[in-house]
């Protein structure tokens, strides 16, 4: 007898089928498009060239993961209207980061890593904690998103979670290793336009088969509170995240490597159109959550929303079309967040700490074995399937929001000292902290993020100190 | 406070137009920058 789940589940062989034909395209287009790399600069930041069309479509790729895809229509099931807007307003970090984007290129024409910076703006010491809050984030960000993986594949496929996991994450290895940030770049604008058809097409189905009418009558009658403006832990979960978007964006080397790749006068035009184009798919990822009740549907797992819907509407073929998407938004994420922790890795850390004097043509070599290792790393951390590991990510929200002043300041406020912005970092992380375990995950971003903004103010008050912005242009050659 | 049935329709509405805007321009951009777009 078949059930909803059942009809939303592809048989394992035809799952092995697309993703065997997606994992083929996906390395071979890697290779391709990072056949051309030159030199260092060329590995890690695409030559430094990177124009419009690619740099707003990587920025909205990589910001689209498997949670916008997934997690948008569950939260719109369970914290209504809110919960997709709330979601939405993920696209506040990009919106926010383009003028800072405009002034890293132009302070830091030749810098590599969000590392730099720091380095250069505020001494070793704020170096290195921002570097641990930096690699725990971006290692448990790579974690969540390899067992994501697993995870879909298993429950859209019935692939098993060790062969999918290891699969989407051995397909990321292999290409971004081929062809490193070009790679990267260049499949995200590929998986940008598919991941954009394939929600337009579903949006288009629920409307052309349900309609708004009937959706909206059918939520108010069975489930009104989903419509409920003043729905007051939606409204909070909204605050806490755009806090927690701006600390992710603000401070990762995701970012800070396409501002420093993007070629001269792309990065605030790029960051911009993609705020602007991402602020719409989790509503459209979200929305097809209130068909449920007009459909009739019975759903067991919030999680397989989008696949039950596109399943009822369209069949074996909409499960498809749910995997596909759900392929491209999770390699999109993944190949990026290996790439840029990777140089994070390589520039901090080889380079920073333990060969200053490496070659260029080293560190070409040594690029290519830290996007391996990393690669490594992760899987391991991944086969074991720890569910508390895919609840790091809420919990790196105390860690990053404690970045947020101490980079936004330290890009354009030349009186802020090194000391008040660790303080800022280390305060702030603890408070957070503290939010998190006493009251809940919600309020830990909104608690650091508001801690290091005074600890930042009242230092730079009361010690206040001039910088040269010219040193970090000078500075940022010599590790 | 409940949304209405015109709130529901404008915001689905506009977040799709957006949504189907972005992959045109985002090809028309690729179109005009496709000769200084050193990955081709």
């Amino acid at each position: 007898m078949s059930s909803p789940v059942a009809d939303a589940v592809l048989a394992p062989a035809t799952g092995a089928m697309i993703l065997a034909a997606f994992s083929l395209l996906w390395v071979w287009l890697g290779w391709w498009f990072g056949r051309r790399a030159k030199g260092l600069d060329g590995y890690m930041l695409a030559g430094r060239k990177v124009g419009l069309a690619l740099g707003t479509a990587t920025a909205m790729a990589t910001w689209v993961t498997s949670n916008t895809t997934m997690a948008a229509p569950q939260l719109a099931l369970q914290m209504g209207i809110w919960g997709m807007v709330g979601y939405s307003l993920g696209s506040v970090g990009l919106l926010l980061f383009a003028p800072l984007a405009r002034r890293i290129r132009a302070l830091m024409p030749g810098g590599y890593t969000s590392g730099d910076f720091v380095r250069l703006r505020y001494g070793k010491t704020a170096w290195r904690v921002f570097l641990g809050i930096s690699l725990f984030y971006g290692l448990g960000w790579l974690v969540s998103l390899g067992m994501a993986g697993g995870v879909l594949i298993h429950a859209l496929t019935g692939i098993d979670y060790r062969i999918g996991m290891s699969v989407i994450l051995g397909i990321c290895v292999l290409y971004t290793l081929l062809g490193g940030l070009r790679a990267v770049i260049g499949t995200d604008f590929i998986q940008t336009l598919i991941i954009l058809f394939g929600l337009v097409l579903l949006a288009f189905l629920v409307l052309d088969r349900v309609g708004v009418a009937d959706m909206h009558q059918a939520v108010l009658a069975e489930r009104p509170q989903l419509l409920n403006l003043l729905f007051p832990a939606a409204i909070m979960f909204l605050f806490n995240n755009l806090l927690f978007g701006i600390g992710e964006i603000f401070h990762s080397n995701v970012w800070w490597s396409r501002a420093f790749a993007f070629r001269e006068g792309v990065g605030f035009k790029a960051y911009a159109l993609a705020g602007i184009f991402w602020t719409p798919v989790p509503i459209v990822a979200g929305f097809l959550a209130l068909s449920v009740p007009a459909l009739g549907l019975n759903v067991p797992a919030g999680d397989m929303v989008g696949p039950l819907v596109a399943a009822e509407l369209l069949g074996a073929g909409g499960a498809a079309l749910v995997f596909v998407l759900v392929f491209a938004a999770l390699a999109s994420s993944l190949d990026s967040l290996l790439a840029a922790t990777s140089d994070l890795v390589l520039q901090d850390i080889y380079r920073g700490h333990l060969r200053p004097r490496a070659s260029q043509a080293e560190l070409a070599k040594a690029a290519r074995l830290v996007v391996l290792g990393l690669g490594v790393l992760t899987w391991l951390l991944c086969l074991p399937r720890l569910t508390t590991l895919a609840e790091l990510l809420y919990f790196t929200g105390a860690f990053v929001a404690s970045t947020i002043w101490p980079i936004a300041a330290g890009l354009y406020w030349r009186r802020v000292n090194p000391t008040g912005a660790t303080l800022a970092m280390l305060l702030g992380t603890g408070a957070g902290l503290a939010g998190y375990f006493l009251i809940g995950f919600y309020v830990a971003a909104l608690i650091s993020a508001a801690v290091s903004m005074t600890v930042l103010l009242l230092t730079t008050w009361l010690a206040p100190r001039d910088f040269a912005w010219r040193q970090l242009a000078a500075g940022q050659e010599v590790a | 406070m409940t949304l209405s049935i015109d709130g529901l329709t404008l915001l689905i509405y506009s977040a799709l137009a957006l949504t189907v805007l972005a992959p045109l321009v985002l090809i028309g951009l690729w179109f005009k920058d496709r000769n200084k777009d050193t990955l081709w």
